[in-house]
């Protein structure tokens, strides 16, 4: 057999990213609605979760705002208050992405869940990151879990991480609960260049544990007529995992490359385009 | 950058903090007052400028809003921190508390003056 030469992954994986992109702003914006829906105006997606997991860049990403092709050293940047990103090309369609610190939510998730009661968003995207969360204390030795061993800080820390993405779905569960229309949730497991080679363990964190269970309790109240959730594992940015002091707390995984991170969004948009058929169903 | 980066301990962070987001907060509570006064100014008739009127409160205003431009950034950066210690930091709740209600206040005086930056802009 002929030996394969090496393919140059930069390019295939900027045109698929795009079209990936262009694929979920067209949902987002109804470009195919029927005629007959158009008095209704398109409602916006909400985008949750704790801090650190990417709401924000996935907001980014999906207004077109950021092009990752461009920009994949960002820093983190909290987000202090509410973000309202406009698609690219349809102002009308509003991303919301809120900010997730645990202090900050108090000042703006009521009314937030109080407008997913009312079903002023068609869908959610909750963002986790099997705890791998970026955090804002300058350093680990600073953080309240810290007690003089980096590998138990860790460990602590990203099962403290893991504890508040669950808690954020038991947050977010009895609005979702009463929605007045139809919705949907996607539940975005991104920083998989981070933990890529566990992805059987992460897969049965969230499809079998204490969140499957909080997702499954809500579909049974509502009905898969009027709620559907889907999975994505992905990574927007190939990026190690570190404080503002620069310490190192996780290493993206060797071999996580941009091939895998482009496969990860196209199984993302299969998934977006699974909840696409399933809005179009009457 | 390796792990020998200089770290403050909680204590050190929280006693260098607190006088900085002071000191910040009552900076940028003068420069949104500058910008302020100067479009006020820019209202009132004088003729102290006569024809240059327009040129120099342009330029002034011009001036103010580069500081902002540096100062704001950096003052992100400080709150960023603060942040991370309101949110998982190892202080005490009143220490915790402290930070929060200085650090909200110094978030909105920095949303104030961008806004003050559009709302009293001044151009040539």
């Amino acid at each position: 057999m002929a030996e394969e030469e090496p393919i140059n992954w930069k390019e295939p994986a900027q045109e698929i990213t795009r079209g990936v992109l262009q694929g979920i702003w067209d949902w987002f914006r109804g470009r195919n609605r029927k005629p007959s829906e158009f008095s209704d105006p398109v409602r916006g997606i909400l985008i949750l979760g704790p801090g650190g997991t990417g709401k924000t860049t996935f907001a980014r990403f999906l207004s077109g705002e950021l092009d990752w092709l461009q920009d994949t050293t960002g820093q983190y940047t909290e987000s202090v208050g509410l973000e309202h990103f406009a698609l690219s090309d349809d102002p009308d369609v509003e991303v919301v992405v809120a900010p997730g610190q645990d202090y900050r939510r108090p000042s703006t998730w009521p009314e937030l869940l109080s407008q997913v009661a009312a079903g002023a968003y068609r869908g959610v995207v909750l963002m986790n990151a099997y705890g791998y969360h970026t955090f804002s204390t300058p350093s680990y030795q600073n953080h309240r879990l810290y007690k003089g061993s980096k590998p138990d800080f860790l460990r602590e820390y990203y099962a403290d991480r893991r504890s508040d993405e669950i808690r954020v779905l038991k947050q977010l569960a009895p609005h979702l609960s009463i929605c007045s229309k139809r919705v949907w949730l996607l539940s975005v497991v991104a920083k998989q260049d981070l933990w890529g080679s566990q992805q059987r363990e992460v897969e049965e964190h969230y499809l079998r544990g204490d969140y499957a269970a909080e997702l499954q309790r809500i579909s049974q109240t509502l009905g898969n007529r009027s709620f559907r959730y889907e999975w994505g594992f992905l990574s927007l940015i190939i990026r190690n995992l570190e404080t503002m002091a620069s310490e190192r707390l996780q290493s993206n995984e060797a071999g996580y490359d941009m091939r895998q991170m482009t496969d990860s969004l196209r199984r993302l948009l299969t998934v977006v385009t699974g909840l696409k058929r399933w809005e179009d169903e009457r | 950058m390796s792990e020998t980066t200089l770290i403050d301990t909680p204590d050190e962070f929280t006693a260098r903090a607190i006088p900085l987001l002071k000191e910040y907060l009552e900076k940028l509570l003068t420069l949104k007052e500058q910008i302020r006064q100067l479009w006020i100014d820019y209202q009132t008739e004088s003729p102290k400028y006569g024809t240059n009127k327009k040129i120099i409160f342009h330029a002034e205003y011009n001036n103010l809003s580069e500081k902002t431009k540096r100062i704001v950034p950096a003052v992100m950066q400080l709150n960023q921190q603060v942040s991370g210690m309101v949110d998982q930091g190892k202080v005490t709740p009143l220490m915790r508390a402290e930070l929060q209600l200085r650090l909200a206040e110094l978030e909105s005086v920095v949303f104030d003056i961008n806004s003050s930056l559009q709302t009293y802009r001044i151009t040539k």
